[in-house]
């Protein structure tokens, strides 16, 4: 795992947590990840539905319930 | 062959700080989400996007700028309810800012990072007799309603 890139949004609410994860995997190249934590389960799960339904790789790397809650994100190639 | 992005097209109407809060959450979620937005400013809204962010004599002719010295800019949007003689924003605000929730300047910076387009009435810019120049510079271009339907065409429309 390539954990240099980390967002830390445990201080964040919607809509940032969506806004900044977006921003962030705009910004790498194909192929990095991005490790992104967040404070509740449900946005960790609606992060990863999403990221998935755009067609980049998304999972929970910790298991619940332990805060901050983890997500590896892998941007996929364009 | 490619699927269309989804699109979201805000009618920004009211000129109160809380509706303004809602057309930038909806707007900045849906473009993280990867749709095609815009946000069409109209009337009041126009506050929200003066260059000028308090009192200022902007357009021409006496009554005009004298409305959009009345008016005001962003810094001095109300509330829709509960204004309290525009005490209740600055409440509101501090609230947000203790609980980490995104002001209105901060879901602006967003929405312009995520290429949201900005577009202005043509109609409400002549009442108010400003021109594009008095509004902030992510505005994009002045539009018509039939420039306005044409982007907004194939997705949702929301009026706020």
């Amino acid at each position: 795992m390539n954990d240099r890139h980390v967002l830390d949004l445990t201080a964040e609410t919607c809509p940032m947590t969506f806004v900044r994860t977006k921003i962030a995997l705009d910004r790498l190249p194909p192929r990095e990840t991005l490790l992104v934590l967040v404070r509740d389960p449900s946005t960790r799960d609606d992060l990863i539905t999403s990221f998935r339904e755009h067609g980049h790789h998304a999972e929970a790397v910790t298991d619940p319930p332990r805060c901050p809650y983890a997500i590896l994100l892998r941007k996929t190639a364009p | 062959m490619t699927t269309p992005r989804n699109k979201l097209s805000i009618i920004c109407f009211s000129g109160h700080y809380d509706r303004l809060l809602a057309a930038y959450t909806l707007a900045t979620g849906a473009a993280a989400m990867g749709w095609d937005v815009n946000l069409f400013f109209t009337f009041w809204a126009f506050n929200a996007v003066k260059r000028r962010r308090g009192r200022a004599f902007l357009g021409k002719g006496l009554l005009s700028r004298l409305f959009n010295f009345l008016m005001g800019g962003r810094d001095l949007l109300p509330l829709s309810t509960l204004n309290l003689g525009g005490l209740s924003p600055h409440l509101l605000r501090h609230l947000m800012r203790r609980r980490h929730v995104p002001d209105l300047d901060r879901l602006m910076e967003a929405a312009f990072e995520l290429g949201v387009g900005h577009y202005a009435c043509e109609m409400s810019l002549t009442v108010f007799g400003m021109t594009k120049d008095d509004l902030i510079p992510q505005i994009r271009d002045i539009v018509g309603v039939a420039g306005f339907l044409q982007k907004a065409q194939g997705g949702q429309i929301l009026f706020l």
